[in-house]
């Protein structure tokens, strides 16, 4: 009886395994069966100050040392404070680059300190790091304080790959780096620049980019446990990457990114989505120049946006705010915070250079050893010329209020800029 | 803690299938040397040599492999490789077809579809099934056991492809079909 049993078992195993598969397959893509289509989370709205004085204050957050720092970003705390991170080392790329790290409180900010390192996210993640680029550090809505920072193993910024570290109580203690899966060859080339959006039922989206074959931005959607949701690329090709989105409703945004094209005229691109990023409509051209340079927005409460970007079509020596009435197509300058047009025709020698450094150096605001800083500079930036650079800006808007921007200045300091909305209207 | 273990078990695998493939007489015929030889390795990967061990080297430069790149290296290191066939060529134009369009030269962008997976959770449950019917029992059993793991969330990905494909699977797959294409293209010897 069971021989015979077993016979037709072993004559019909093919057919009976059959249930158990579907089972399983049913199991595995139920979760995804109940996952409801994503929705924008508005942003809360600032307090609104409209008595108070026009005011614009500058600071600089990091040390002399490291002498090459860049792409700084900035968040504003639910306890008032600021924490901005930026990266530092040798040089861009070079292998003892570090995440530094610094707090606003009570009104300056705290000498810098390391916050990742290749070697404590080789421990970490368990998985060879051989350099550190760019950081966004941001504050989650159930109160968590996230930095999101690129790595690389081998090869250049096309083999990045990125890492999250999670601090529960706003930055005074950090979890282990987690290495983040978000491409299939090799989990290569995915970086970050950008603030992120949220989402209604709390996962984060953050703007990334792709740069190995192709370039393009993405928006990588993150579980409130860091896990990577979905992820939406808003290109194809070789154009544009760094996307910054701002969101208008809970299924619109619109996206601005740096232009990569190799064919004038040079512009910041723009696309948007109806479906909360699920689809974006294919890249149109702003009027807004772009050097193949980072650039930041914020939209504000009266729908216009506000960005801080380059506004040439080449080089990085002018650092404007801009605004624009029309979702991002028509750009007009409100201000320059750095320009110096008047040195692109007649590049700086290095005693020009020098002096004119060592003036804006003492206009700029309080620093540690600015003859340290001068030496970083001068030697970040003058070959048989010198030039200057203000790029990578980062824009916020704090709850109380205040605009924080920070930036890197001429590849040796960290500036951070706060203006409140009496000073915007003041330059609208 | 599961993807480091599972990381290790499929460094260990492959490295330790390739000693036996060039030392076949001392282990392959000796099943207990075999797994003496898995352990060894196993072990030394997580030494470190100059402040860093092998295995975070592998996974920092190729990542985690796949979970059927797993079973296929359990299966080649218990069974023999003739318990990996029929072995169905569309697979290695699939996974070459795949890695091509994720680097973002068209607008096709299938490592998307591997994150909300109700099209390629049904699919790969299908090609199971078909593949089961047909008497590809390895491959069936190893793309079950990727939709089990994704679920379980055995990686530290949470996106389905990476549990069913990797770079290593593709091109081993790739040299295999180029290799036999010439091979069966060559006189035979006499």
């Amino acid at each position: 009886m069971l021989r015979a049993c077993f016979l037709s078992c072993h004559r019909y195993r093919r057919l009976v395994a059959l249930p158990g598969i579907v089972c399983l397959t049913l199991w595995a893509s139920w979760p995804a069966f109940l996952a409801p289509p994503p929705r924008f989370a508005l942003p809360p709205l600032p307090a609104s100050h409209p008595e108070e004085t026009p005011r614009l204050e500058s600071a600089v957050i990091n040390q002399p040392d490291p002498r090459h720092v860049h792409a700084a970003s900035i968040a504003a705390l639910p306890d008032g404070g600021l924490f901005a991170v930026w990266f530092g080392g040798t040089d861009e790329g070079s292998t003892d680059v570090k995440i530094y790290a610094a707090d606003y409180r009570e009104g300056a900010w705290s000498p810098q300190r390391v916050l990742a390192t290749p070697a404590q996210t080789i421990a970490d993640t368990g998985r060879f790091v051989r350099k550190l680029g760019n950081p966004v550090a941001f504050v989650t809505p159930q109160g968590e304080l996230w930095v999101v920072y690129v790595s690389v193993a081998l090869g250049g910024w096309a083999a990045s790959q990125l890492n999250l570290i999670v601090s529960p109580d706003l930055g005074r203690s950090w979890q282990p780096a987690r290495r983040l899966i978000t491409e299939p060859f090799l989990n290569l080339s995915t970086l970050v620049k950008g603030p992120p959006v949220f989402f209604e039922n709390g996962d984060i989206g953050l703007p990334v980019y792709y740069q190995m074959a192709g370039k393009s931005g993405e928006l990588l959607a993150l579980s409130p446990k860091g896990e990577v949701r979905r992820v939406t690329r808003m290109d194809h090709g070789t154009r544009s990457i760094q996307p910054i989105v701002l969101v208008e409703t809970p299924t619109r945004a619109v996206s601005l990114l740096r232009d990569t094209d190799d064919l004038p005229p040079h512009r910041v691109w723009r696309t948007e989505t109806t479906d909360a990023g699920q689809h974006w409509s294919p890249l149109t051209q702003t009027d807004l120049p772009n050097p193949n340079s980072a650039l930041s927005a914020l939209r504000l409460q009266d729908g216009s946006l506000l960005a801080v970007a380059n506004d040439v079509e080449d080089k990085r020596f002018r650092l404007s705010l801009l605004l624009s009435a029309d979702e991002g197509r028509h750009w007009r300058v409100l201000h320059r915070f750095e320009d110096r047009e008047s040195f692109l025709r007649n590049p700086p020698d290095i005693a020009a250079f020098r002096a004119r450094l060592s003036e804006d150096l003492q206009h700029l605001s309080r620093m540690p050893d600015p003859e340290a800083v001068a030496r970083n500079i001068e030697g970040n930036l003058c070959g048989t010329h010198c030039s200057w650079q203000y790029d990578y800006p980062y824009l916020i808007r704090a709850a109380d209020g205040d605009f924080h921007l920070v930036y890197t200045w001429n590849r040796g300091l960290i500036r951070h800029l706060r203006f409140n909305e009496t000073w915007l209207e003041k330059v609208r | 803690m599961m993807p480091t273990l599972l990381a290790s078990l499929g460094y260990g695998l492959a490295i330790t299938l390739l000693f036996a493939s060039c030392a076949p007489l001392a282990l392959r015929a000796h099943p207990r040397r075999m797994a003496l030889a898995l352990a060894a390795v196993c072990a030394l990967l997580h030494l470190p040599i100059l402040g860093i061990s092998l295995l975070a080297v592998l996974r920092g430069a190729l990542g985690d492999l796949s979970i059927v790149t797993l079973v296929f290296l359990s299966i080649l290191f218990f069974r023999g490789p003739q318990s990996l066939l029929p072995y169905p060529r569309c697979f290695t134009l699939m996974g070459l077809a795949f890695f091509f369009l994720s680097f973002g030269v068209s607008p096709l962008h299938p490592y998307a579809w591997g994150y909300a997976p109700v099209v390629l959770t049904c699919l790969t449950g299908g090609l199971a099934c078909l593949l089961w019917l047909r008497g590809g029992y390895a491959f069936s059993l190893a793309l079950l056991a990727a939709l089990l793991a994704w679920r379980l969330h055995w990686l530290d990905s949470s996106n389905l492809w990476d549990y069913l494909l990797d770079v290593p699977l593709v091109m081993t797959a790739l040299g295999r079909d180029v290799f036999s294409g010439v091979a069966g293209r060559l006189p035979r010897a006499r």
